[in-house]
């Protein structure tokens, strides 16, 4: 693979957010193209996910934001500046919209947008002094479109407004950041997938796999392993005078 | 890698002899597709390039017949074929309106057609990319039919992908923004010599791109790695459209 522009051998990449449902088969992918990995995720989920030999598991809360401070010095200290960063994290509540309180909103915006500005500018800088590197934001196609509550049935709670207005938010960080970082050869893009519910949704709630699907033109949801070959592209060198942009897997969905 | 492999797969690239073509063409074999080059003038070099002016009202079907001849198991088509006629708006002819539209436009439309239903009578599946440009979103001074051509090629990608979906094929596109090739060389030639400057200002990774810089979005959009990708278009500018051009 390494004759390949999409290889990643000797790249060192951190994914944050690496042991969810996404997080382990991009962080799985960036290994068979040959990076080392840093993964960060909550509590044990890193160390239970069990993901090889090139791949560091590591406990984050991104929200502190001095843990995050402290967690990128010390890695910059024992692993070097790395060449790829993938930021997977996000947040929000199970709440209902009448429901959510202005805390709520608050606490949901840190998670999605504060942390991911802490954490993105701290590794930037560090790159922009060596001149190369990728940051991958995750938005979402709700970043882009509202979600459409009817389809959604009682008691199920559609995906709710501070999820995507920190996406939406992501979108647009990712703009500024690749604005910022150019000059430097710092590049920053950002995906954006659709529908990935993940396992447990899927076996739960057949029927709403199925009204997801009938809004998305290839007529089906995502699995996961195909979010994986986006992320490995806009870290590799196939990408190298792509920034600033924002790619949908989304089979479709924000197309019609 | 398997996911972004290529092998097996044979693909078509219109306007393949020379610029972004030629890069995307050397993409697709690196990654292990077969190649149907595609061109103006006859290339002897080559036993697989079809040779015609896709601008004649036949063409398009005619090529797709020819490609299917030689790679009958095509499944990519890469419609990268497209020129620049403007002049400044107020002396716009007649004539280069009808050629960038027929060119860019309606050759675009009926190579995918030809394409995709000859891929429906194989079963379906197949990927094809768009080139279309950064001026099909961001506007640029006396270069209005290019810039609506190529406005027209983003929805074309868009509305293709939502048609041909149901077969399986993938639809997608990029949109180079200042690529150094023979036809933006041509078009800075005549210009305000500091229109390079000009560019080069805003292109936040600090250089015009090069056609190879192409290459690899491509080949990612029609392997299986981008599976779940239809309908998007990957702009290739430097950081150029992230924020504004502006007056020169």
């Amino acid at each position: 693979m390494s004759s390949t522009p999409f290889h990643l051998q000797g790249r060192d990449i951190w994914v944050i957010g690496g042991a969810g449902y996404l997080g382990q088969e991009v962080v799985k992918q960036l290994a068979q193209l040959g990076a080392t990995v840093l993964c960060a995720d909550l509590g044990q989920k890193a160390a239970e996910a069990q993901l090889g030999t090139q791949v560091t598991p590591i406990t984050l809360d991104a929200t502190d934001i001095p843990a995050l401070e402290k967690f990128v010095s010390t890695q910059i200290a024992a692993r070097s500046v790395p060449q790829g960063l993938v930021i997977m994290t996000y947040a929000s509540t199970a709440k209902r919209f009448d429901d959510l309180t202005s805390a709520d909103f608050d606490m949901a915006n840190h998670g999605n947008l504060t942390a991911t500005f802490t954490l993105a500018r701290a590794v930037g800088n560090a790159m922009t002094a060596r001149g190369t590197g990728s940051m991958v934001l995750f938005s979402s196609m709700y970043g882009s479109v509202s979600t459409d509550p009817r389809i959604y049935e009682t008691p199920m709670n559609p995906n709710p407004v501070e999820y995507g207005v920190g996406k939406a938010g992501i979108q647009q960080m990712t703009r500024y950041l690749a604005v910022h970082y150019g000059p430097s050869g710092v590049r920053c893009n950002a995906i954006s997938p659709g529908p990935f519910p993940n396992p447990n949704l899927q076996r739960d709630q057949p029927d709403f796999m199925d009204r997801l699907a009938q809004k998305v033109p290839l007529g089906r949801i995502g699995q996961s392993p195909e979010i994986a070959g986006a992320v490995s592209f806009l870290l590799s060198d196939a990408s190298s005078f792509i920034t600033g942009q924002n790619l949908a897997v989304d089979g479709g969905w924000t197309v019609w | 890698m398997k996911a972004f492999s290529l092998e097996g797969r044979a693909a078509l690239v219109t306007g393949s002899s020379q610029g972004i073509g030629a890069s995307i063409a050397n993409g697709l074999a690196e990654s292990g597709a077969s190649i149907v080059r595609h061109g103006l003038q006859n290339d002897p070099s080559s036993d697989s390039y079809v040779a015609c002016d896709l601008s004649s009202p036949s063409a398009p079907v005619a090529l797709i017949e020819q490609a299917f001849v030689l790679q009958p198991a095509l499944d990519i088509l890469v419609c990268n074929a497209g020129s620049f006629f403007d002049t400044p708006f107020l002396e716009m002819t007649d004539d280069a309106w009808e050629k960038t539209v027929t060119l860019n436009l309606r050759a675009t439309f009926f190579i995918a057609q030809a394409f995709a239903r000859k891929r429906v009578t194989l079963g379906g599946g197949g990927s094809i990319v768009i080139v279309s440009s950064t001026n099909g979103f961001q506007a640029e001074a006396d270069s209005v039919a290019y810039d609506t051509s190529k406005g027209g090629l983003v929805m074309m990608t868009r509305s293709l992908a939502v048609s041909l979906a149901p077969h399986g094929i993938r639809v997608n596109g990029i949109a180079p923004g200042l690529i150094r090739t023979p036809l933006t060389q041509a078009w800075m030639e005549p210009r305000a010599h500091d229109l390079l400057k000009h560019y080069e200002s805003k292109i936040l990774l600090g250089k015009v791109g090069r056609p190879q810089d192409c290459a690899g979005a491509v080949a990612f959009l029609c392997s299986d790695a981008a599976s779940y990708i239809t309908g998007e278009i990957i702009t290739i500018d430097g950081g150029l459209t992230t924020s504004q051009i502006g007056r020169l």
